[in-house]
């Protein structure tokens, strides 16, 4: 009972700090602007002027991506940890993310006239690559870590080489895709959020009825069938459903790492493995964590604009090793 | 005897006064030919140097010195520009690159011996080449590609309008196509002066220039081909004078690119090369902060050929300088 109480106020405490952080990040940005002026430019509307472009139609839309797609991840990740029952299985480290980024690619590159089919591509993509994950890393006692590392990195190289071939074969079209490849939120609107917003809504209620399914396989395959459960149907709804997630988040702004291995781990050190808590928990500290990869990328060195996933990629290795280090897994 | 000498001596002075006379008068009636000429061609009384090509003689004279001294017979290129420049000096090399983008159709036959990057050392061997030329931008990489070969290798220039006018005149130069190399760096250099003309008293619009999609894109600098281009017409690119950008292609926050708000937008539509004006303002307009520009407002956001100036090229010089200046001038 403690616990539960300790869990849900850990909970709420973070979703709050989200809430500081996004309004934190809308001040802050590349062009400086003062604290009364963006109050104002808040407060007063849709009014025309520079302010107001940056404020409503950059950093907002701007912020809100990061938050959705971040949760978006960190959701995607603690789903298939559950699915793989491995708290190594994220997005990034299954191929899911490099297996969507190929299919989008493959669009962006050599069809562009049918970029409207982007986010079907990231999904088919992403599932074409979890499909083999599996198949490869399956044993008659289940998936442990080295089998899902391995498969996921032959997947990943795999992956990698289509990102490399059309990226040789269309080398002139690249620097169309060279903010989407590093895993960017610039220059993204109001069209994009408009894009994801309603994917990722569908996928967070779909979520919410995910989690007691999340709870009963982590406790086993035997308990699982004990209760009743058919567990492969509910890890095939579990992945597609944390595939959906990634793929739509790769559709958007492209290949982000380490926030769905990171973050769920991160999230189960705060309050524990229950799915009731640790779900939510991920999602806001995923959206969080992107949030402050993105805001720093285009803080830091302004007026360049480094992709949130370099900057994830950067603070995600090292933390990553720590991990490691610390026999975490 | 005496006699005879001294009058020889006085009719030779005589005629070799007569003979430098006349060539100076000779000289003297060229002269204001090409005086009469440059007045014609610029409609003024101005002295203008229309054969002035405007080179760095420094840099030519260290390029020059870097090819071999004696003029190989079996030459092979690893750069497009630098193998329509050939082209253009009538010298058929024995080897061009495989590129996607256009190869003069009169070098069909020749062999293709690979990227620009990493060409095939196996098929450069094979043609028994004596001198391979590639472009600047690659020279680490060539070097590598080339070390243990017993190759020579010489560099040019290849990413802006001046380094076209460069390396063209190394080249014409080097292999004695004196008469061809003037005739284009003139033409060149009278299109240079006719814009230049056009232009003088005109306020030149602020230029933002763009590549990849409304998205997903890139700032250039002057470093850039369509930057030199749109430097050389003397506009000002918000990438050098307000962005500070240092690297040729930069991803730039859009907060910046709304406080510089340029007048005017060159997109390189590198996504889709057939993309046309409507397709583009088409996703522009989807973004609400791309339509708060001057240039969106104005209807100056221009989409530009990609064939033209998506890839440096001497021959499309003179169509990608006035199309730039039309745009400014209109």
């Amino acid at each position: 009972m403690i616990r539960t109480t300790r869990s849900r106020t850990i909970v709420l405490i973070t979703f709050a700090l989200t809430l500081i952080a996004a309004i934190v990040a809308i001040g802050i940005g590349s062009v400086h602007i003062a604290v009364p002026d963006i109050l104002k430019t808040i407060f007063n509307g849709r009014e025309e002027g520079v302010y107001t472009t940056i404020i409503w139609d950059i950093r907002l839309p701007r912020v809100l991506l990061a938050l959705i797609i971040g949760a978006n991840i960190a959701i995607s990740g603690a789903l298939l940890q559950a699915v793989m029952g491995n708290p190594l299985a994220d997005p990034g480290l299954t191929g899911v993310t490099s297996g969507a980024a190929a299919f989008v690619l493959l669009i962006m590159l050599a069809n562009p006239e049918y970029t409207h089919l982007i986010p079907i591509a990231a999904f088919v993509g992403g599932l074409l690559a979890a499909t083999i994950v599996y198949a490869l890393a399956w044993r008659r006692t289940g998936i442990t870590p080295i089998t899902i590392i391995l498969s996921g990195v032959a997947v990943n190289a795999l992956c990698g080489g289509v990102i490399g071939f059309l990226s040789i074969l269309y080398s002139d079209r690249l620097p169309s895709a060279v903010q989407w490849l590093n895993g960017s939120l610039a220059a993204k609107g109001h069209a994009s959020l408009q894009m994801i917003y309603v994917y990722a809504i569908i996928g967070w209620i779909l979520s919410i009825f995910a989690i007691r399914k999340a709870n009963i396989i982590r406790l086993g395959d035997q308990v699982a069938v004990n209760l009743g459960e058919n567990v492969t149907r509910i890890r095939i709804l579990l992945s597609i459903l944390a595939v959906f997630l990634a793929a739509i988040s790769v559709a958007a702004i492209g290949m982000i790492g380490f926030v769905g291995l990171i973050v769920p781990h991160m999230a189960r050190l705060l309050v524990g493995s229950d799915y009731k808590y640790m779900l939510p928990m991920s999602m806001a500290m995923g959206a969080i964590v992107l949030l402050l990869a993105d805001t720093g990328g285009r803080t830091l060195f302004a007026p360049l604009d480094i992709p949130a996933g370099i900057l994830m990629a950067v603070i995600g290795g090292p933390y990553f090793l720590y991990l490691m280090r610390k026999r975490a897994f | 005897m005496k006699k005879f000498a001294c009058v020889g001596l006085i009719a030779l002075s005589l005629a070799l006064f007569g003979c430098a006379e006349q060539e100076e008068k000779v000289k003297s009636e060229d002269s204001v030919e090409v005086e009469t000429q440059e007045q014609e061609a610029d409609g003024s009384t101005a002295e203008a140097d229309v054969f002035e090509d405007g080179v760095d003689e420094e840099k030519f004279q260290k390029l020059l010195a870097a090819f071999p001294a004696k003029v190989p017979d079996k030459i092979a290129t690893t750069s497009v520009p630098l193998t329509e420049m050939l082209h253009l000096l009538d010298i058929t090399p024995i080897g061009v690159p495989t590129s996607s983008n256009p190869i003069p159709t009169y070098f069909d036959a020749v062999t293709r011996i690979g990227s620009p990057m990493a060409p095939d050392l196996e098929v450069i061997s094979s043609l028994q080449t004596e001198l391979i030329i590639g472009a600047s931008s690659l020279q680490d990489s060539l070097d590598k590609a080339l070390n243990g070969m017993n190759l020579q290798a010489a560099y040019l220039p290849t990413d802006s309008f001046e380094d076209l006018k460069l390396s063209f005149k190394v080249l014409g130069t080097y292999f004695g196509k004196e008469d061809k190399l003037n005739e284009v760096l003139q033409n060149i250099v009278g299109k240079e002066q006719e814009l230049a003309k056009l232009a003088q008293g005109k306020e030149l619009p602020s230029v933002m220039l763009v590549i990849g999609t409304s998205d997903d894109f890139m700032v250039m600098n002057d470093k850039s081909y369509l930057g030199s281009l749109v430097e050389k017409l003397g506009a000002d690119n918000i990438a050098k004078s307000v962005l500070k950008t240092e690297s040729t292609y930069s991803a730039i926050n859009l907060e910046e690119i709304v406080v510089a708000d340029p007048d005017m937008i060159f997109v390189l539509a590198s996504g889709d090369h057939g993309a046309n004006e409507d397709k583009f303002k088409q996703e522009v307009a989807k973004n609400s902060a791309w339509k708060q520009l001057s240039a969106y407002k104005n209807d100056k956001i221009h989409i530009l050929d990609y064939s033209i100036f998506g890839v440096t090229s001497i021959t499309n010089i003179d169509t990608a300088l006035t199309t730039i200046a039309d745009y400014f001038l209109e």
